[in-house]
């Protein structure tokens, strides 16, 4: 009797372990293996995406998710390149006119030299007599304090290195989506069922998008904007403008002429008087005056314009500042908003490309299939 | 009966395994079908969770309330019955399970590695096997009234410290998302933007999670020296590790739960007065 007892107490107890082996096996299987999921409920054949060069099936809850977490990395991605790009223009072009800053002393030095003044009357004259067309001043101004075509060069390199970092953030941006996207559906991924999928969805061509190269030509946009509709193109009408610009020190023109005109009457009065002084030469009284009232000249031209400088210098300095500051100030705004224009384009595009996408999710949502939800 | 006898047999030990053997298994299926809960599917969920944590927490507490006054009080003090615990300590314990079930059916229904399903089934001999242990080594030792309720929490403390490392190891061989191009605001955002359930209760909370897990992985990528305050890198740290402790915990009073009740009427300590 007792060993018929053990027996049967036996008996449970292996019959009570190989229930609980085979319970925690089927646990784990079911945690681990998604098939057998498939062999208990009726199986959900999900999406089929197809990604560089992968095939996944996913059910419909992580197609979801995808579409969603596309449109915010489109949205996200954009915002990045923005910002990014407003920090690299303003960085850029604050060491830019940081440059043009510390050139305009030496304009100013030319302003008021004799050399600059008497080349500003030559040319001067020759304009008025029909000899020399254009703006000498706004040119020499131009030469002293942009570099000439030195700052169209500074601009496109402004440029590309905008590009190159808006070309290396759209990479990332396509790797991180990619990467997010195989995070996603690591942990839903079905296993391949025989049925065929809902839809299959293609995510080439957002993964293009995504990195810059798809319909939106992103890319293409900003390397297109170097060749010269860029930066340079939209400097040089600003510059034209700010080169034409009335100012107080630095007047062409009319005001230089005046100017000009009363410090002649000066110079004239100064060299006649030494000139005077000559006579007592006697025959060598024409030479002295010349040599004396040549030296008296220049010497009463120096002595004026060191007054003018002493009175204009700052105010040159100070306008030519101001100019900068506006020029730097419409110069940002239209490079941002150059960009902006690209930038929202690419957001644009791949919006686009989400929505089209994933528009299968759409078309299947009428139907009504477990666990879908709207977008956004 | 066996389950009074100290330490139990064989059979009392398979028995413990296979009443536990559903908790991991209503996980498991929370995991694939949770995401799909409607607010009232979720919040019944979740107070279902919490009404059987909270009847072990409160039988346990009972049993340590009664050892106290048996010690403390005299049997015909009035303040024996005050004290004895009712609906005042089954509200307490209620209170405190309600959070503990929402943060174990988050972490469970959120898309995870599945390591973590696999650790809270491996989990179900380790914690019986456990409890066996100490309730022998504390045969000779704890009073037997209290002694299978403390070989339990002996347990419970054991198997946390080897369940909480042990997942916390498997974490470590995941893949995460890189966060390394963006900040951390764009990262909790990204993060919690990938969040999807029916129910928009236990999306938020996803989100919440979500948000807390991007946090900690943000720090892991960007830890430069010098890139953050140490002491905030700490605190975030802390609060990574305080949640998944949490997790552990949560799914260990569930298992304890099942236990308690399973074996109350040997347990029970009655009234202490005897």
């Amino acid at each position: 009797m007792t060993t018929q007892t053990t027996h049967h107490r036996f008996a449970g107890n292996v019959a009570r372990l190989l229930v609980l082996l085979t319970g925690l096996g089927l646990l784990t299987a079911l945690v681990i293996d998604q098939r057998l999921w498939e062999r208990f409920l009726p199986a959900d054949p999900g999406f089929g995406i197809v990604v560089d060069g992968r095939d996944l099936r996913v059910d419909a809850v992580a197609a979801e998710a995808l579409a969603k977490q596309s449109a915010g990395r489109a949205r996200l991605g954009s915002a990045r390149a923005d910002a990014m790009v407003q920090d690299l223009v303003a960085a850029e072009l604050d060491a830019l006119f940081d440059d043009l800053a510390a050139r305009v002393p030496d304009y100013a030095d030319w302003y008021f030299s004799l050399k600059g003044e008497y080349a500003r009357l030559s040319m001067l004259i020759m304009q008025r007599t029909g000899l020399l067309g254009g703006d000498y001043l706004a040119e020499r101004a131009v030469d002293l304090i942009f570099g000439g075509d030195a700052l169209g060069d500074r601009l496109a390199g402004i440029e590309e290195r905008a590009g190159t970092m808006l070309g290396v953030h759209a990479r990332e941006q396509r790797a991180a989506w990619l990467a997010e996207l195989l995070h996603l559906t690591e942990g839903r991924t079905l296993a391949e069922s025989e049925r065929a999928p809902v839809a299959v969805l293609v995510l080439d061509d957002l993964a293009a998008e995504f990195g810059g190269h798809g319909s939106s030509e992103f890319l293409v946009r900003l390397s297109a904007s170097s060749a010269g509709a860029g930066a340079a193109g939209i400097a040089a009408p600003l510059l034209a403008r700010l080169a034409l610009r009335p100012a107080a020190a630095a007047a062409a023109g009319t005001a230089l002429a005046a100017k000009s005109a009363g410090r002649g009457a000066a110079r004239a009065g100064t060299a006649g008087a030494s000139a005077l002084g000559c006579a007592v030469a006697g025959p060598a009284a024409l030479p002295c005056a010349v040599v004396v009232g040549g030296t008296a000249w220049v010497a009463a031209d120096w002595a004026l314009l060191s007054v003018d400088e002493w009175r204009h210098r700052e105010a040159l300095i100070a306008d030519w500042e101001q100019r900068l500051t506006t020029l730097r100030a419409e110069l940002e705004e239209a490079l941002i908003e150059h960009y902006a224009q690209a930038i929202e384009a690419w957001r644009k595009g791949m919006e686009t490309e989400v929505e089209r996408t994933f528009s299968p999710l759409h078309a299947i949502r009428t139907t009504g299939p477990v666990g879908l939800r709207p977008l956004g | 009966m066996a389950s009074g006898q100290r330490g139990g047999g064989l059979r009392e030990t398979l028995n413990d395994m296979l009443w536990l053997l559903p908790a991991p298994f209503l996980l498991i299926l929370a995991d694939r079908f949770g995401s799909l809960l409607s607010d009232h599917g979720f919040v019944a969920a979740v107070l279902g969770t919490a009404v059987l944590m909270a009847a072990g927490i409160w039988l346990r507490a009972i049993v340590r309330r009664r050892i106290f006054l048996a010690g403390a009080l005299r049997g015909e003090s009035p303040w024996y019955r005050r004290l004895r615990g009712g609906a005042g300590l089954a509200l307490g314990s209620l209170l405190a399970a309600v959070p503990l079930a929402a943060i174990l059916l988050v972490a469970v229904i959120r898309p995870t590695g599945s390591y973590l399903l696999v650790g809270l089934v491996v989990n179900v001999p380790v914690l019986v096997l456990l409890r066996q242990f100490w309730a022998r080594r504390l045969e000779a030792h704890a009073v037997s009234r209290f002694q299978p309720v403390l070989a339990l929490r002996l347990a419970l403390a054991v198997n946390f410290l080897l369940l909480f490392p042990g997942l916390a190891l498997a974490a470590m061989f995941q893949s995460y998302p890189d966060f390394g191009a963006l900040t951390l605001t764009e990262a909790m955002l990204s993060e919690a933007g990938r969040q999807q359930a029916e129910s928009g209760l236990l999306q938020g909370l996803m989100q919440l999670a979500a948000a807390k897990d991007a946090l900690s992985w943000w720090l892991g990528q960007q830890m430069l020296p010098g890139a953050m305050q140490p002491g905030l890198q700490l605190a975030a740290w802390a609060v990574l590790l305080a949640t998944n402790a949490l997790v552990v915990w949560s799914y260990l009073m569930v298992c304890a739960s099942v236990l308690t009740l399973r074996h109350w009427r040997s347990w029970h300590p009655g009234t202490g007065r005897s």
